[in-house]
């Protein structure tokens, strides 16, 4: 053993100065630690729960939006077969009044059956167009037939209207199905973001932004905290291996990406924002966590 | 110190009660700041290690489980705190260049008696590099092969860094008598 190390060893190892007071330092610096671990339990017990719903979700929705737009497909075709039979007895009626006549049995039950009642009187009518003769009988009859044409008219528009319910219906389950894929993607999304953004939210703090891009693109270069009226203000910002790159008790210090111990700019990654802050009407500090982006 | 720590204060430790934290805080904290200042630079930057050791030491106390000695269980997460704050590898790839003049000579150098703060005085005008090495192996005991594992360089790296430490640290103490 050397001389010089047992000299180094005999002080040195019971080297206790005088220490400075960093207790509330500590103290913070657990208490946001601790918050820090049960964030990443909940968050990991949280997404599994997230996801297992998600899959239980998935094996209900995807049969039910098949099942679903199988019927709205035959809903379709029942309705639109009337339709086109319509078109085409509206055309004809435009074109031939001999046709008008005969055509409302397809179309409904109600003109067949009026259909029926003057179609003794058809005849005759077309006899008297032909022969343009004008008489109180064929004017009548015209006056039944253009009776007819309205009420033909009305079923139409009544088929068409049915339709068009049909239709809103099948586009009511049809939105309810995208809202319902909207849903499920929102919450993949939240998922994704993290669970604890959601909380800073409702403690009315808006953190912007999540994803911040410093490059000096004057887009997110810093990491800006919007809190106001604040008591009392400390963020911390640590990367994944739980070093310290970033401290402030001033709001108006944001973060530019650097490490502020070594100077040197901070690698792509997800960091740990932990904001310690007392709000006016607020009696003890709160301490919130983010998970902050840094893409460059 | 270490009568002061009780088993119970340890359990309530690793409960997370600030108390008892505070406690122990208050019982080690001269030793800790004392190992900070040893292998740091200067006040600030053992201040700032020795917050991060205390933290590190107050959430990972459930892995301590009464396995040997508390103080040496801390010593250790502050050791590995100060460490990671010099980033000692990259110091020591800058260092390794520099000529063999320090042992020459100063190894006959004799020493009786030297302060603490003479000590410290020195180390803190030391390399990191150097400054790690004299703490690893001659203060905390540790072996070549410990001290390569730590700093994750060869044994005959730390060897020959521990022989070019010594005499820096000779060489500064001439410095300082003189």
């Amino acid at each position: 053993m050397n001389k010089l190390d047992n000299i180094l060893k005999q002080q040195m190892e019971t080297f206790a100065p005088d220490a400075p007071n960093i207790w509330t330092g500590i103290a913070q610096g657990v208490q946001a630690n601790a918050a820090l671990q049960t964030a990443k339990v909940s968050k990991t017990i949280g997404s599994k729960l997230v996801i297992t719903v998600l899959k239980i979700a998935a094996f209900i929705v995807i049969p039910a939006i098949v099942v679903v737009y199988f019927i709205s497909n035959e809903k379709n075709n029942i309705v639109e077969s009337p339709k086109v039979e319509n078109r085409i007895l509206s055309s004809n009626s435009n074109t031939e009044d001999k046709k008008t006549v005969e055509t409302p049995k397809i179309a409904s039950v109600n003109i067949e059956n009026k259909a029926l009642k003057i179609n003794e009187n058809k005849r005759a009518i077309s006899n008297n167009n032909s022969s343009s003769n004008t008489s109180e009988k064929t004017s009548n009859e015209i006056f039944t037939i253009s009776q007819l044409k309205i009420s033909e008219q009305n079923s139409k528009t009544k088929s068409e209207k049915l339709m068009i319910v049909l239709n809103e219906k099948n586009n009511d389950n049809l939105y309810e199905e995208i809202t319902e894929n909207k849903e499920v993607e929102k919450i993949e999304e939240n998922e994704t973001r993290g669970d604890f953004l959601n909380s800073m939210n409702e403690a009315g703090i808006r953190i912007f932004p999540n994803v911040f891009t410093p490059n000096n693109d004057g887009i997110d270069d810093k990491y800006v905290i919007d809190l106001e009226g604040e008591k009392f203000y400390n963020l911390k910002i640590y990367n994944y291996n739980n070093e310290l790159v970033f401290e402030s008790e001033d709001k108006n210090n944001n973060w530019d990406g650097v490490n502020y111990k070594t100077g040197q700019a901070c690698n792509s990654g997800t960091y740990f924002g932990i904001l310690t802050y007392k709000l006016p009407n607020e009696d003890k500090n709160s301490t919130r966590m983010t998970k902050i982006k840094l893409i460059r | 110190m270490s009568q002061n720590i009780s088993q119970e204060l340890i359990d309530k430790c690793i409960q997370g009660q600030a108390k008892a934290q505070k406690q122990l805080y208050e019982f080690t904290v001269r030793q800790m700041y004392g190992i900070c200042l040893r292998y740091c630079k200067n006040a600030d930057d053992a201040r700032d290690t020795m917050q991060e050791g205390y933290i590190r030491v107050f959430s990972k106390m459930k892995q301590f489980e009464g396995k040997g000695v508390l103080e040496a269980w801390m010593r250790r997460i502050f050791v590995n705190c100060a460490l990671e704050n010099i980033r000692v590898n990259k110091f020591y790839t800058e260092t390794s260049d520099i000529a063999e003049e320090y042992n020459l000579g100063f190894e006959n150098l004799t020493i009786d008696k030297m302060s603490q703060k003479e000590i410290m005085e020195i180390f803190q005008k030391l390399a990191n590099g150097y400054r790690t090495v004299l703490n690893l192996f001659a203060i905390e005991g540790y072996s070549h092969a410990e001290i390569a594992e730590i700093l994750g360089i060869s044994e005959g790296t730390s060897k020959s860094q521990l022989a070019r430490a010594r005499g820096a640290f000779l060489k500064e103490y001439n410095k300082l008598k003189n």
